[in-house]
Order: structure tokens, then C-alpha cells, then sequence
């Protein structure tokens, strides 16, 4: 019995709702709602309160026109239409007397990357002005003054050596004057770049008064400090191998009476001819080279013993 | 307006662009969308505002849409509804709540303030033939998305299909929507 109940109970929900979504979708083909409760007249009950629902639903559709509104309405939206179209044409106004973008694009796009460009060139160059040979922008440098030299005329060629000049005794003092060990081949290579500007301010005759003279002391007090140091390189390298001193120091004394002797022909070279004062600079790499070679040969010995 | 006559309105006002065409095709939607604006919101004087808006909508970019007789219906749809939405939207942050404990402070206005709203919602509805309160009221309890689809199935009697252009919805889902949305108000009617 209690089997039965139930099983009536459930055939009776799903009938029912199968029917109201039969009836629902006979309403939504186009039928009338009268003519669907006739064709499903059986379930009444059950489809009463539906139909009572769409009735009112659509009674609430059944609106009368308010004719006024309409007619304000149509009013207000004219005239907010011809108040847009001025708007608008004051800003077609504007927009022709602006320069069109879309032509420009390109060509400012192309100039702002050059500029990017050309501006991060200048700053290397700007920032390579106080950098040091060894440094990694001192090659920058380096290329920037030949350049400068190639562009400039003849004429003018005289103050820029000398500028160099003064360039790169600085750059020697700062690097001899630096604590620790030194790069001596960039410092000979330096020295030998002074000696060549030193001669071309003599062709172009760029020095003052008593500036040669200045300048030529200048750079042999330098290199009698560079073969100082060079000299107390070696020796400490001779007292970590523990071998004799006697030697270093006669090399040493040698040295400084060598860069005496350097700096009085300097000192002469002034009055001198041009050729006569070239002549003098390549003794002087010839002697310097000369004094290299002798220590290395005198640390060859050492080692040998 | 039959469909054919609607088409030509179109057609016409997009050719000559005159101001008689686009009154045929207002007076034919205006009472419509008022109806669907004034059901959903339910002061006067802003649904009146929002329907004035969609139509200034319609004017201006009728002329820059390819349409149909059908498709102009769900394109003036679509309007009013995204309107209806950023008008809740906004409306969300501008609402003034007045504490309950002013109210109860004050004891004896409440009751007259009640009454008072009770006699101003009356007036309303029947500014607006609105005779039936209870099924308004049973409509507005229900979720949105059920909402929806009942006004504008058997209030707007649109066709399934349009519907899903307008909801962006498939119309197997929108039907079993429709079906649990008229169970839901059958029960809301009877308790």
C-alpha cells in the first residue's frame, strides 16, 4: 500500500510538470492561454494558478500612451541633437588646424630613437673625459681626439697637441702617483705619446714663452719617477727571491743619472731646432729602452745565480 | 508597424536622413521601452529620464548601424538595459541610509512616515496603471536574471530568440530559466 502511495505520488509530480512545460511551450508558439487550458483540460488545478499569472503579466503590458511625454521627449531629443552637432563642429574646428599625427609618426618615432642615441654617444664621451689609460673608456677617448684632430684644419691642429699634451702628462702623474703596483708597459707607451706630442708642438710652434721649457721638466721629472718606482718594483720583487740588494741599487742610481742628463737636453730644447729637439726625443726612447733592457738583463743574471 | 513598414522607415531615414522617418520609428518603440524602463525602475520622474536618454542614443547613431526590423528591436533593447544597469550601478554608492535607530528614536513619526509612503506608493501605481501591486511586488523579490527574461518574454513578448541576442544566452538555457522563474512566482503569489 505504502509502495503504491508513493509511486502515484512521483508519476503524478513528473506528469505534472511535464504538462505545465507542454502547456508553457504552446503558449510560447503563439496559442491563446484559453485555448491551452481547453486542450489540457484534465489539469486544471494544477494549471490555474499558471494561466492566472500570464493574464496578469500581460495586462500589465497594456499601458495607455501618454501622448504628452512622447511629444516633450521628441522635443528634447532634437534639441539635444543640434547641441551635440555644434559641439561637434567646434571640434572638427580644431581637429583641421591640428597637424595630423598619423603622418608624423614615423619621422618622430625615427628622431626620438636617433636623439636617444646620439645622446647616450655624448654621455660615453663625457664620461670617458676623466678616465684613465687601462680604463675601459679610455679607448673612447682615445678615438674622440683623433677624430677631433682629423676634422680640424692645419692651422688650428698646433693647441690641440698641445692640449693632449697636458692630457696625458696629467694621466701619467695620476697613474704614478697611485699606490700599488704599476703597468709599466702602459706607462712607456704613454711616455712615448708625450714625446710624440712634445714633437708636434714643436712643428706647429704652439708653446709660449718658457712653457716648452716647463713642460719638458715637467715630463722628466715623470719619467725619473717612473723609473724610480719601476726600480723599487724589481727590488721588492728581488727581496721575495732573497738575493742580493747591491746590485739594484748601483742599477737604480745609474737610472736617476740617466733622466738627469734627459732632462737638461729638455731644457735646451727650446732655442733648438725642430729637427735637432726629434733627434733628442728618439735618444731618449733609445736610452730608456736601453736602461729596460739592462734591468731585465740584470734580473736574468740574478735569477741565473 | 508591421515589419515590411519598419524596414522602409529604415531604409529611408538612412538615405534622406529626414526627422519624419525617425518619428514613425519612435512613436512605434516609445511606449514599449517606457514600459520596460518604468517596470524596472519604479520612480517616475528617472525612468522618464532614462527613456529620453535611450532615444537621444538612438538619433544619434541610428545612422552608423546596419539594421533590420527585428534587429532594431533588440538594438534598442540592448540600449535601455545597459542603460538600466549603469543607472543601479552609479545609484549603488549614491544612496542616503538613514539608521534604524533615528527612526525608532523618533516613535510617533514613524508610523506617519509609513503611512505616508504607503499613500505615495499607491499614488504612483496608479499614475502608472500599475492595478496590480502584489505581482510587482513578487516580480521585484525575484533574482535578476529571472526577472528579466519574464518581463521580456511575456510582458515585451519577444521572441526567444532575440532574447538570447540580447542576454547573450543560449535559448534551451533561457527556456529552463523561464520555467523555474514562473514556478518561483507561483510560489511567492500563493504564500
Amino acid at each position: 500500500m505504502f509502495e503504491k502511495g508513493r509511486k502515484n505520488k512521483i508519476n503524478k509530480k513528473v506528469i505534472s510538470s511535464r504538462v505545465i512545460k507542454k502547456f508553457l511551450n504552446l503558449i510560447d508558439r503563439g496559442y491563446s492561454i484559453d485555448y491551452c487550458l481547453e486542450k489540457f483540460s484534465p489539469y486544471k488545478k494544477e494549471l490555474g494558478p499558471y494561466s492566472h499569472i500570464l493574464k496578469n503579466l500581460k495586462n500589465l503590458g497594456n499601458i495607455k500612451n501618454n501622448k504628452k511625454l512622447e511629444d516633450s521627449i521628441l522635443e528634447k531629443i532634437y534639441k539635444n541633437s543640434e547641441q551635440t552637432d555644434q559641439i561637434r563642429e567646434s571640434n572638427y574646428n580644431v581637429r583641421r588646424i591640428r597637424v595630423r599625427p598619423a603622418f608624423l609618426k614615423p619621422v618622430i618615432v625615427f628622431l626620438s630613437i636617433f636623439m636617444f642615441f646620439s645622446l647616450s654617444f655624448a654621455g660615453t664621451i663625457y664620461a670617458s673625459a676623466n678616465s684613465l689609460p687601462g680604463d675601459v673608456l679610455y679607448n673612447v677617448k682615445k678615438t674622440y681626439e683623433n677624430v677631433q684632430i682629423v676634422f680640424t684644419p692645419y692651422a688650428n691642429e698646433g693647441k690641440l697637441y698641445l692640449k693632449f699634451l697636458n692630457k696625458r702628462i696629467d694621466e701619467a702623474s695620476a697613474l704614478l702617483n697611485r699606490t700599488g703596483t704599476i703597468d709599466e708597459e702602459i706607462i712607456e707607451s704613454l711616455l712615448s705619446e708625450i714625446d710624440y706630442n712634445y714633437g708636434k708642438c714643436m712643428e706647429h710652434k704652439s708653446f709660449g714663452k718658457n712653457e716648452g721649457k716647463r713642460i719638458g721638466s715637467r715630463i722628466n721629472s715623470l719619467r725619473v719617477i717612473f723609473h724610480r718606482r719601476r726600480g723599487y718594483q724589481n727590488e721588492n720583487n728581488d727581496q721575495n727571491l732573497e738575493q742580493q740588494q747591491n746590485g739594484d741599487t748601483q742599477n737604480n742610481t745609474q737610472q736617476i743619472e740617466d733622466t738627469s742628463k734627459n732632462s737638461e737636453q729638455y731644457q735646451g730644447g727650446n732655442n733648438q731646432n725642430i729637427n735637432q729637439q726629434q733627434n733628442n726625443n728618439n735618444q731618449d726612447i733609445e736610452t730608456q729602452l736601453d736602461n729596460g733592457d739592462k734591468t731585465e738583463n740584470g734580473n736574468q743574471n740574478r735569477n741565473g745565480q | 508597424m508591421n515589419d515590411k513598414e519598419l524596414n522602409s522607415c529604415i531604409k529611408k531615414y538612412k538615405k534622406n536622413g529626414e526627422n519624419f522617418y525617425f518619428e514613425k520609428i519612435y512613436r512605434h518603440f516609445f511606449s514599449k521601452i517606457h514600459r520596460y524602463i518604468s517596470l524596472r525602475i519604479l520612480n517616475k520622474d528617472i525612468a522618464e529620464d532614462l527613456t529620453s536618454e535611450v532615444f537621444i542614443r538612438v538619433y544619434r547613431n541610428l545612422n552608423k548601424v546596419n539594421l533590420n526590423a527585428i534587429t532594431i528591436k533588440i538594438w534598442i533593447y540592448k540600449i535601455a538595459r545597459n542603460l538600466i544597469i549603469d543607472y543601479f550601478r552609479s545609484s549603488q554608492n549614491k544612496i542616503n541610509m538613514k539608521s534604524l535607530d533615528e527612526y525608532l528614536e523618533r516613535g510617533k513619526e514613524l508610523e506617519s512616515l509609513d503611512s505616508a509612503l504607503v499613500d505615495r506608493r499607491k499614488t504612483v501605481l496608479e499614475d502608472r496603471q500599475f492595478k496590480n501591486e502584489k505581482l510587482i511586488d513578487a516580480l521585484n523579490s525575484l533574482p535578476e536574471t529571472q526577472r528579466e527574461i519574464i518581463f521580456l518574454r511575456y510582458v515585451e513578448d519577444m521572441d526567444f530568440k532575440s532574447i538570447s541576442f540580447l542576454l547573450n544566452k543560449r535559448e534551451i538555457a533561457l527556456r529552463a530559466l523561464k520555467f523555474r522563474a514562473l514556478e518561483n512566482l507561483k510560489s511567492k503569489l500563493i504564500n
